[in-house]
């Protein structure tokens, strides 16, 4: 939370990170960039094999869902990219 | 689009069925922030470029006129964002997606299979 930029009611990388992972079985690897460096826009990259067999959306999806309460308010720009550990082999 | 009138959506219901009958009676909408000649916001004017580089005309529906139908459309397809684009009824996906699949011909792919 040393971030000067934070405000109250927004979310961290390091929480948005820590929220995905918890949801994934298989373990996640995420990679975030806080792009402006204001809290609010945010570069997503989740890499894990929970998302075998699953469709892009489904995949998106999954994440999303994970993120659910923040999308009401905290988190509007979100850039979400998604892919198998298989896939990266 | 303009014989729809999204002031006149009061409940989710209603909402729902208004998205139903936009998606399924039109061959690509997108759920935006905007109308597509002024989109109100980046992932939004992002799918509008791209629609525009595959020169395929949609039906843009400016979810910001209307709040139920602003929320509607995110149970609707269980997506917590907009824009939205559907091909022939069919949920594509959002801003990201879109990009990708542009980028990996998949979308010109798609767009010619649905759409001819």
């Amino acid at each position: 939370m040393g971030d000067p930029n934070f405000k109250p009611g927004q979310i961290t990388a390091q929480t948005l990170r820590d929220k995905i992972i918890a949801g994934f079985s298989t373990g996640a690897e995420v990679h975030i960039d806080d792009r402006n460096g204001d809290a609010y826009h945010f570069d997503v990259v989740v890499i894990s094999d929970d998302f075998k067999g699953l469709s892009r959306i489904q995949q998106h999806q999954k994440v999303y869902s994970l993120l659910q309460a923040d999308f009401k308010d905290k988190l509007h720009a979100l850039t979400l990219k998604t892919e198998t550990q298989e896939a990266l082999k | 689009m303009n014989q729809f009138d999204y002031q006149t959506i009061t409940s989710e219901e209603q909402a729902h069925k208004f998205i139903d009958e936009a998606v399924k009676g039109n061959d690509v909408v997108v759920f935006m922030k905007g109308t597509p000649d002024f989109p109100m916001c980046g992932f939004s004017g992002r799918v509008v470029q791209i629609m525009n580089h595959f020169k395929r005309t949609f039906v843009g529906v400016n979810i910001l006129e209307n709040e139920v139908l602003r929320n509607a459309i995110k149970t609707y397809s269980n997506w917590p964002t907009v824009p939205q684009i559907y091909v022939k009824g069919e949920f594509v996906g959002g801003a990201d997606i879109a990009v990708e699949m542009a980028q990996s011909g998949e979308l010109e792919k798609l767009l010619k299979e649905k759409l001819g």
